[in-house]
């Protein structure tokens, strides 16, 4: 990237930025997220289950929020034409505002994880067993600031690669509801369930007899955040690989090499770290 | 007209599919006020676009202040770079105030320093006499309005070469007045290159026209060769002469007609732009760009 363009970047960068940190849907979001930050958690289940306030709220939202963003770029470039701006810098000064979700994810999850260390699970609680900080701490980034990450790329990605305007809604119904359904309820989809950019890792699925007892999903979270987010920058690599205009060659060879190192991080998110299911030998109640 | 080439096309051409949008082209455009004229679907815009940089050409090469349009990323960047460019579409974020759209545009022309950015984007508002409306989302703008924040944006960093696809639609007289006044100014240092079917733009502004008609170049020279071009051909009597290409009762009652063979009571009256854009193109060309 010659001077000027990554000078230009800089500086669009900065601006969507702004326009994303002012956008009335981050900032209820926002709202939302910090409003569930002063609810107790519950007992049982403890912190580790308000990730998914910031993750609908910031995340999901934030498809709507960037693929806006990305239709009002597109819209000035059409405005005016050509211009010496290559749609790839325009591209990665959208992925910049992105951080600026991922920083309120990263901020959400300093206080998740000091609640999670302040209150304690109890004995019949989640979670249980063979866990300790480490895996709380990857269950939490993953499902929270990667989350808030995620989101507005796939909106970046939906607004460049579809004119469609009802695209931002179908993607996040879509997100909605194959996470829904991969979330671990159904046993047989619970070792594959990481495949999901979002997933939980346990909870209070139950057992025959005790609807609510609490259960510890096999895999690795730490694997798991490296998957989720290889497929977040292979979502970027996507984004750019829009620009006709540009070489593609080594954004493909990129992109198949971050494939290869997903494939082999959701393989690993699988078949390491808990190695089944497991059941609190404590009724839930 | 000066001699200095700002753009030269060489068989520039293009097609979609089996359409031919435009047939190749070899030009030679230097610093004035040239006129791209013909009716619709002539291959105006498409000509423009291609010059504009903004869709590669199907064949032909454009070579820009030293720059090869058609070549490099990095050389289409550098000619870019020297580019104002209005399209005919206009599509604005219409929540944007005109100051952030143009200030996003500035960006996008690579103003990196805010403060320098912010004076011409102040600069360019004055210039198409919007600088009361700096501060008015787009949406609230009239047609008129929003077509001078379109030219506003193209003169973000004083371009060598200002291409404009019909800029004076919408525009009311006075507002039509002030842009030629912008245009001719802009045109004593710079290419300008007007795509337009109103002849009487051509007429107020233009030194050289280049008609188009079904893809292809029908004339290009100086305007006063081309309103030569109806010497001897344009009349005035109390009917229509018969055989004229065109005819209509003017003002003061008399039929004006544009071609065919007179009576020996016409009246040979001076002819316009329009009486040789109507002449050269002929009712043929002329209906079957009516129902494009």
């Amino acid at each position: 990237m010659s001077p000027a363009a990554a000078s230009t970047l800089s500086v669009l960068a900065r601006v969507e930025m702004g326009r994303c940190a002012r956008h009335p849907l981050f900032l209820t979001g926002i709202v939302v997220t910090t409003l569930f930050c002063f609810v107790d958690p519950d007992p049982q289940l403890g912190v580790l289950f308000h990730a998914i306030v910031p993750a609908t709220a910031i995340g999901v939202l934030g498809i709507f929020v960037l693929a806006s963003l990305t239709r009002r770029s597109q819209t000035i470039h059409a405005a005016a034409g050509a211009v010496p701006v290559a749609e790839r810098t325009r591209s990665l000064a959208l992925v910049a505002a992105c951080l600026v979700p991922f920083a309120a994810g990263l901020a959400w999850w300093a206080w998740a994880f000091i609640t999670y260390r302040n209150h304690a699970a109890p004995p019949n609680g989640f979670p249980f067993g063979p866990v300790g900080d480490g895996w709380a701490a990857a269950v939490l980034f993953g499902e929270g600031p990667l989350a808030c990450l995620g989101g507005p790329l796939l909106g970046i990605l939906v607004g460049r690669w579809s004119g469609a305007r009802a695209a931002p809604a179908l993607t996040a119904v879509g997100v909605i509801a194959t996470c829904l359904v991969m979330q671990g309820l159904f046993e047989p989809l619970r070792r594959i369930r990481v495949v999901m950019p979002w997933t939980y890792f346990g909870g209070p699925a139950g057992i025959p007899g005790d609807p609510n007892r609490i259960l510890l999903y096999s895999g690795s979270p730490a694997w798991w955040c490296v998957y989720v987010a290889c497929l977040c920058a292979l979502a970027v690599l996507a984004i750019v690989l829009h620009d006709r205009e540009s070489p593609r060659r080594p954004v493909l060879m990129l992109a198949a090499g971050v494939g290869a190192a997903a494939a082999v991080a959701v393989g690993l998110a699988m078949w390491t770290g808990v190695d089944h299911t497991l059941v609190n030998p404590l009724p839930s109640s | 007209m000066s001699t200095a080439t700002v753009v030269r096309t060489s068989e520039l051409a293009k097609r979609y599919g089996s359409t031919t949008a435009l047939h190749p082209v070899s030009l030679t455009i230097g610093h004035g006020l040239t006129g791209l004229l013909g009716p619709n679907g002539a291959g105006k815009t498409t000509l423009i676009r291609l010059l504009a940089t903004a869709m590669a050409p199907s064949t032909g090469t454009i070579h820009m202040l030293g720059h090869d349009a058609t070549g490099s990323l990095a050389q289409r960047t550098e000619a870019r770079r020297a580019i104002g460019y209005v399209p005919q579409e206009l599509t604005f974020p219409g929540a944007m105030t005109a100051f952030s759209f143009l200030d996003y545009v500035a960006v996008l022309k690579e103003w990196t320093q805010r403060t320098e950015r912010h004076a011409e984007v102040r600069r360019v508002l004055a210039l198409v006499e919007l600088a009361d409306r700096a501060g008015k989302r787009v949406r609230t703008l009239s047609g008129g309005q929003r077509r001078r924040l379109a030219i506003a944006q193209s003169l973000l960093g004083d371009p060598q070469l200002l291409l404009l696809d019909e800029p004076t639609a919408g525009l009311d007289p006075v507002q039509r007045a002030s842009l030629r006044a912008l245009l001719s100014a802009r045109g004593a240092g710079n290419a300008v290159v007007l795509a337009t079917h109103q002849t009487e733009d051509v007429a107020a502004l233009c030194e050289r026209v280049i008609v188009l008609a079904d893809a292809r170049v029908h004339f290009d020279g100086p305007v006063s060769a081309f309103v030569a071009t109806a010497a001897g051909s344009v009349w005035l009597d109390d009917r229509a002469v018969p055989g004229a290409r065109a005819a209509w009762r003017t003002g003061s009652g008399r039929m004006r007609s544009v071609g065919g063979r007179p009576p020996a009571a016409a009246q040979s009256a001076d002819p316009s732009v329009e009486d040789a854009y109507l002449l050269m193109l002929g009712t043929d060309v002329l209906e079957d760009a009516r129902t494009i």
